[in-house]
């Protein structure tokens, strides 16, 4: 009995080991629907609200649509920019230029964001994509 | 047990790393046949140049339709009366290629010892109009994509035959265009591969994604959707940005690159350019 236990977690272990290895090409596993039960406590396991962040001011706008700038100008350097942050950062310059400086912080912090999850997919993607050769 | 569990592991580690080895071109591009062949076995083989036509019966019955008077005709008309035109200086396009640039769509690109770089039709074109004291053209539409539809429209039928040289830099942009095909990019995170090799004959709506192989081989292509003429570089930049990605640059290295490779795997297919798509 001992044995067939052992053999049965030693199948399931390789199992999800190979399982592992089959997305390892950066695919992503299909979400799956969560069941309601999980979905209801996830609601009430809900976290207290955050902090009220501090106001956007001119200086922390520019400051960050000068980091979402140089975020942008790795991933397009490296030819893996994502359309949608030119857009983002257009968007916070003119939000900048007309004094809304919240508006401005919050599609400069977006554009960092797309612009350095681009650059992290292309360091993912410069071996994984040789996986992907058919052979 | 102990051994078993080992060998199990070695397996689930060493699978992958045999995986990204990769082979010779030759072999590759077997390979690359060889999947599509026994994905569509209902396809004869020259068809896959016919992209979602050979895929789809309904759609193959609108496109036999539209043939009877084939939106590109205009575009081979224009593009021979420019082919054929002289420059300022009395040369012509012709005497940029070899047999005066008639039948030979089907070597293209080609690998250029001189600059180490491909050469696809359309800069050779652009290279002819600069060597000849003249501005390059718009390398997506109007006149560039007009006389390659003339100069296709002289290869109709001849087997694709794209060489890659003894010549490690070739071999290297071989590689970088394989690169480019296989690698995710854009906000949807989708390669090249994603839509025209595991999603080659599904439904996008009502479009039916063609098959990675043959499907460079009917550029230029007059596409509804366009409403005129165009060439594969634009296609090239309407699919990054389908992706949400942000494209090269039209003369770019990367999409010379990645029409060598495309062309070297339709090696042995009919040229069947230009051609017509939705």
């Amino acid at each position: 009995m001992k044995h067939l236990l052992l053999k049965n977690l030693t199948a399931a272990l390789l199992l999800t080991g190979c399982i592992g290895v089959a997305h390892a090409d950066g695919t992503k596993p299909m979400p799956m629907a969560m069941p309601a039960d999980m979905a209801m406590s996830a609601t009430a396991a809900k976290p207290a609200a955050k902090p009220a962040a501090k106001p956007a001011t001119q200086a922390s706008a520019a400051a960050a649509i000068k980091s979402a700038e140089d975020a942008a100008k790795q991933a397009d350097t490296l030819g893996v920019e994502w359309n949608t942050v030119p857009t983002l950062l257009k968007a916070a310059h003119d939000a900048e230029t007309s004094g809304d400086f919240a508006t401005a912080q919050k599609k400069a912090t977006k554009a960092e964001v797309q612009a350095k999850t681009a650059v992290a997919e292309a360091h993912e993607q410069a071996t994984m994509w040789r996986a992907q050769v058919i052979h | 047990m102990k051994r078993i569990l080992l060998a199990g592991i070695a397996l689930c580690v060493a699978a992958p790393a045999l995986a990204a080895t990769l082979s010779s071109p030759a072999a590759e591009q077997k390979a690359f046949q060889s999947y599509f062949f026994n994905k569509f076995p209902a396809v004869a083989h020259d068809d896959f140049v016919n992209g979602p036509y050979a895929m789809d019966a309904g759609m193959r019955a609108q496109w036999k339709d539209i043939l009877q008077f084939p939106p590109y005709q205009f575009s081979i008309d224009n593009g021979k009366a420019l082919f054929t035109a002289a420059f300022p200086n009395g040369h012509s396009y012709g005497d940029c290629f070899a047999n005066k640039g008639i039948g030979i769509t089907q070597n293209y690109p080609m690998f250029d010892a001189k600059s180490g770089k491909i050469m696809t039709l359309e800069l050779a074109l652009n290279k002819c109009r600069t060597d000849n004291g003249l501005k390059p053209l718009d390398m997506e539409k109007g006149d560039i994509a007009d006389i390659e539809a003339y100069m296709a429209s002289t290869s109709d039928g001849k087997a694709f035959d794209v060489k890659i040289p003894n010549d490690p830099r070739a071999l290297a942009d071989y590689r970088a265009g394989e690169a480019y095909f296989y690698t995710r990019r854009g906000q949807l995170n989708f390669s090249c591969a994603s839509c025209h090799v595991q999603g080659a004959g599904d439904h996008l709506r009502s479009d039916v994604l063609a098959p990675a192989l043959g499907m460079t081989a009917s550029f230029p292509l007059y596409r509804s959707t366009w409403g005129n003429t165009g060439t594969l570089t634009r296609r090239f930049i309407e699919c990054n940005t389908q992706v949400r990605a942000v494209p090269a640059k039209a003369d770019s290295d990367v999409y010379g690159d990645l029409a060598y490779f495309l062309a070297y795997m339709n090696n042995g297919l009919p040229v069947g350019g230009p051609g017509e798509r939705p």
